[in-house]
């Protein structure tokens, strides 16, 4: 295609194809081309004049931009799916569209029709409006419609038919101005969102990478690991798992994946780990699971926002009858127009959602993963905050630290057999496990039997015609019934100190303890701390783990109130426990026996690296390993509260002065209607600022 | 009678209205108004494009410009520096 180079500097290109040359759609495509070429920045696009701006850095090449250009055909640009920002980009032009065209077919209706005509004019625009608030009386409903139809019916009255004209006017624009501030917020969340938030594990050279998955192209190569869902369509290339295709067949049993067999987007890796090569990138579903994140979102609204929007509906029948009263007390019609021209639900309805959208954005831009503002609300009003210790509080990759073989078995026998049994599950302290006896060279062959993972307790199997048990004190000694000496229990204690431990047990028999040590993160105290300064009150430590341990945690990171050796099932029944005392409680955790107690909080946190199910259930999902997040994510949200509440107060003064204003005569109803409609607007605009420092 | 007839207003009124009417139901039905109705409509649409057009180029050159002298201001504090 030709092209005629407008601005050529340094990293800065821009050509011009002329009108017509490309849609939109096209626009799009070639910018996605023009991004694959090396050195490539930033490409935008316009359909309008055929522009396409390249921005590169000193490593692009110029000319190769140009001969990639150059050899474009008309009739072969591909059409491509905006990306995030082009897709904002576009709703910014056509609401610019809209309201130049708007602003201009005003103008020139004023200019050219006939005064009869305008008149006529009105008087049919006025009809939808009337009707509104026809059809809102004829339901019992006194709303803004009722006010705008009765303010536009008393200047049509009145025979001011430039003033019925403005106020339509600028309800118009109002409109407008909603639907292009929400969608805007929407649309920047779900850039945010795919960008910072929904990534995968891509099979490099250079090891397995993550990566934003609308980087994803046919024929990547992407790691898919126990408890997540497949995003792509593809064929295994390696490895080996059960997959739950439930969402696709409704068959609830996982089906074995080896190499050369199909997955599908949607389902669900139960157990084992996958190189899927990509075959379809299922677009559309993906952005649909996102959209209906955020349309779930919208039905989660934060309750202040509920209470907004009851508030400023129960206003509209105390505002009419002001305007009936300064009506029989004055008999000025213009005074009338000017109070029913101001009212205060708008901007309460149009605000609120905006800043709860935009902190939810804000989040998503800090790589978490917020599921409603009701729970951005809840995390800036809990008082406590419970954690969960292992992989929550400590470090994500803890250590084997000593191996105690007991009776007739040797230690690396011992550590043998228990990495034999937990390689097979994704468990911090499995692979704790596994990578100490692959470093001590210490091979094993599968000689068990099919492996039973039970929730938080351990791992079942049978070996050489016995069977053979790995886990939890409860589970080994309590469940299982193997009985632990006096003398075992005190060389355990002796040579464990604050480790936590899993004790192996063959045929009944005791064999061996593995002692796992488990740092505490290096933030972890200063976030604990930090958490307290805004307004937590309570800081408790809830773990499966022996007392010991948690005890040594809790010292090291200033918690005074503990839980050990709690079950999931436990775990929930406290935290119902203190909400019931009236506390809203915050849960953090990782793992799959956090989910109940995850679901009994008043608001939930997954954190990164946790099991699917975790981060299902959870409210909001980190997806940064930094413990500082939570901080953050308790500055966003009393900030949020504080933002909103600041508006209502904004809102309140504002438009009661403009009430003030217009009914002692100083004000024309337009000029209401006209400020009414900027503050609300710049109101909403305020909202969508940052929460946080930048930086 | 005829002739009072002539003489009142209403009546010139109406027969001007009748033939406005027959007159106007002419013109809007000719070949010749559609397709200055459609030229105009045309032309208007391309007004539109072309103004469309126009805005995108002033705002693309007012962003290189702008991007120029941001430039130099970072070249002149590299300098200082």
């Amino acid at each position: 295609m030709k092209y005629a180079i407008h601005y050529d500097q340094a990293g800065r290109l821009r050509l011009r194809l002329g009108q017509y040359a490309f849609s939109e759609e096209e626009g799009w495509g070639i910018a996605s081309l023009l991004r694959q070429e090396v050195g490539v920045q930033e490409v935008r696009t316009c359909a309008q004049n055929g522009s396409i701006l390249i921005l590169y850095t000193a490593e692009g090449s110029r000319e190769a931009y140009l001969r990639r250009v150059g050899k474009l055909r008309r009739n072969e640009i591909p059409k491509a799916e905006p990306t995030g920002e082009e897709e904002v980009r576009a709703i910014d032009l056509r609401f610019q569209e809209k309201i130049g065209g708007m602003i201009c077919r005003r103008m020139a209706m004023k200019l050219l029709l006939p005064a009869p005509l305008q008149i006529a004019r009105t008087c049919l625009r006025a009809l939808p409006y009337v009707g509104g608030g026809i059809h809102s009386l004829l339901h019992g409903k006194i709303n803004v419609n009722v006010l705008d139809a009765t303010a536009i019916l008393a200047s049509l009255c009145k025979g001011s038919f430039r003033s019925a004209s403005s106020i339509m006017f600028l309800l118009t624009l109002s409109d407008i101005l909603e639907e292009y501030t929400k969608k805007r917020t929407e649309t920047a969340l779900t850039a945010s969102l795919a960008v910072h938030v929904d990534k995968v594990w891509m099979v490099t050279e250079q090891g397995d990478v993550l990566v934003p998955m609308s980087e994803v192209q046919t024929g990547d190569r992407l790691r898919i690991r126990t408890g997540v869902m497949i995003p792509i369509d593809g064929k295994v290339s390696e490895g080996e798992a059960l997959v739950n295709e439930a969402t696709m067949t409704g068959e609830p049993l996982a089906v074995r994946k080896a190499a050369g067999s199909m997955v599908y987007a949607g389902t669900l890796v139960e157990e084992g780990s996958i190189a899927v090569e990509v075959m379809a990138v299922n677009t559309q579903t993906r952005i649909q699971r996102i959209m209906d994140l955020i349309a779930a979102s919208e039905e989660l609204k934060a309750n202040v926002q509920g209470k907004a929007e009851r508030l400023a509906d129960q206003i509209v029948p105390y505002h009419l009858l002001t305007a009936a009263m300064v009506y029989l007390l004055s008999r000025n019609v213009t005074k009338v127009m000017a109070i029913l021209t101001v009212d205060y639900s708008c901007a309460i309805k149009l605000a609120t959602p905006i800043a709860v959208i935009s902190a939810m954005r804000e989040a998503a831009n800090h790589r978490m993963m917020v599921k409603g503002g009701r729970h951005l609300e809840a995390f800036a009003q809990a008082d406590t905050i419970i954690f969960d210790k292992t992989g929550t509080l400590t470090e994500a990759c803890p250590q084997v630290s000593v191996v105690v073989p007991f009776g007739r078995y040797a230690r690396d026998e011992v550590l043998r057999t228990a990495a034999c049994l937990e390689e097979h599950f994704p468990h911090s302290v499995a692979k704790a496990i596994v990578r100490r006896a692959a470093e001590e060279g210490l091979s094993h062959e599968e000689r068990h039997a099919e492996v039973k993972y039970v929730v938080a307790h351990g791992i079942a199997s049978e070996l050489d015609g016995q069977k053979v048990i790995i886990g939890s004190p409860h589970f080994v000694f309590e469940d299982e019934g193997v009985t632990l000496t006096d003398e075992n229990q005190e060389k355990l204690r002796q040579i464990g100190g604050e480790d936590s431990a899993v004790f192996l047990a063959i045929g009944q028999e005791l064999a061996g303890a593995v002692f796992i040590h488990d740092p505490v993160r290096e933030e972890a105290a200063q976030v604990i701390a930090a958490l307290r300064k805004t307004g937590i009150e309570r800081v408790i430590l809830m773990t499966g783990d022996g007392e010991e341990a948690a005890k040594a945690a809790c010292e090291k990171l200033g918690i005074t109130e503990f839980y050990a050796r709690v079950l999931p099932e436990e775990k929930a029944a406290k935290v119902e426990e203190i909400r019931a005392q009236g506390h809203p409680v915050i849960m953090v955790g990782d793992g799959i026996n956090d989910s109940p107690a995850l679901s009994a909080a008043n608001v939930s946190v997954a954190m990164k690296d946790a099991s699917d199910i975790a981060r299902e259930v959870a409210d909001i999902a980190l997806l940064s390993a930094d413990l500082w997040e939570l901080v953050t994510l308790r500055q966003l949200s009393q900030r949020l509260m504080h933002r909103i509440s600041g508006n209502y107060h904004r809102i309140i003064v504002l438009n009661t002065a403009l009430l003030l204003l217009g009914v002692s005569g100083i004000l024309q109803p337009t000029v209401s209607a006209f400020l009414h409609n900027m503050s609300t607007v710049a109101i909403s605009g305020a909202s969508m600022r940052p929460l946080l420092p930048k930086g | 009678m005829w002739k009072d007839c002539l003489k009142c207003d209403r009546v010139w009124v109406f027969v001007g209205g009748m033939a406005a009417a027959i007159i106007g139901k002419k013109v809007i039905q000719s070949k010749k108004t559609r397709e200055i109705c459609v030229k105009t409509v045309a032309q208007a649409m391309k007004l539109q494009k072309d103004a469309q057009t126009a805005f995108a180029n002033v705002k693309e050159e007012a962003e290189d410009i702008c991007f120029d002298a941001k430039k130099q201001a970072e070249d002149a504090c590299d300098c200082e520096q």
